[in-house]
């Protein structure tokens, strides 16, 4: 019986290992380019992207650089 | 995510990629933005808002937390209007989606009872649907000016009691 159990074990643990090395996270930015148009000068405007975490893992923001 | 971007004083086009890392890898994401700065709002085409910058300021027990603004229609074709990116809950809008050729439409804004007791810089973009599908960006701005006082509603009876225990344990 023991003989079954151990390989059976193994391949379940193999199957979740890589289920886990598998997930990776996945950013979507599905409208990435905004255009204001005319803007009077000396003023601030703005806009919201929408991102979308569209992976199988939780996606972490990590820096967000100017342009 | 909110992008804000400032004009400064220069003028003509521009544009912007900020970029956004994340725990995806390598390359970075990038958004991009596009503005076309004018000294003169007033004289844009096929549109001209008036005015092209809203103040909905409170000044001590002033607050001027609505306004109406006109959109005048400059070109010889009818135009549709269309909101194409607002700050999400901060205004009440009533906007016409038609401007007749030559005519003027009045449109009106209120600032949600939510951001009232904050200062903010943002801003409304149109398009129109000219042959350029020319965008209209009219920045709203509100300001806190003078002492503000803190609205009754937010703290309850028993909010002020337990702060006052925590007030009395700190003092220890």
């Amino acid at each position: 019986m023991q003989k079954i159990w151990l390989p059976a074990l193994i391949v379940v643990l193999a199957l979740l290992l890589t289920s886990q090395a598998m997930a990776v996270p996945k950013l979507l930015i599905e409208d990435d380019t905004f255009d204001f148009g005319f803007v009077p000068q000396d003023s601030k405007v703005s806009h919201v992207f929408w991102l979308k975490s569209v992976g199988d893992d939780s996606l972490k923001i990590l820096k967000v650089r100017p342009g | 995510m909110e992008i804000i971007y400032s004009t400064g004083k220069k003028v003509g086009a521009a544009s912007k990629r900020p970029t956004i890392t994340t725990n995806e890898g390598p390359p970075d994401k990038r958004v991009t933005i596009k503005v076309f700065a004018v000294r003169q709002p007033d004289s844009t085409y096929p549109a001209v808002f008036k005015p092209y910058r809203l103040f909905v300021s409170k000044a001590g027990d002033v607050d001027v937390n609505e306004m109406y603004f006109t959109v005048n229609n400059v070109s010889d074709q009818d135009l549709n209007m269309t909101l194409v990116s607002k700050p999400f809950g901060y205004f009440d809008l009533n906007i016409p989606d038609k401007i007749p050729a030559g005519k003027t439409v009045e449109c009106y804004l209120k600032v949600n009872p939510e951001h009232l007791a904050e200062a903010f810089e943002k801003s409304l973009t149109f398009e129109f649907d000219d042959p350029t599908r020319t965008r209209i960006t009219i920045p709203v701005v509100r300001r806190l000016i003078g002492p503000q006082k803190q609205p009754e509603s937010v703290t309850s009876p028993k909010d002020k009691a337990d702060a006052a225990q925590v007030g009395d344990k700190s003092g220890h």
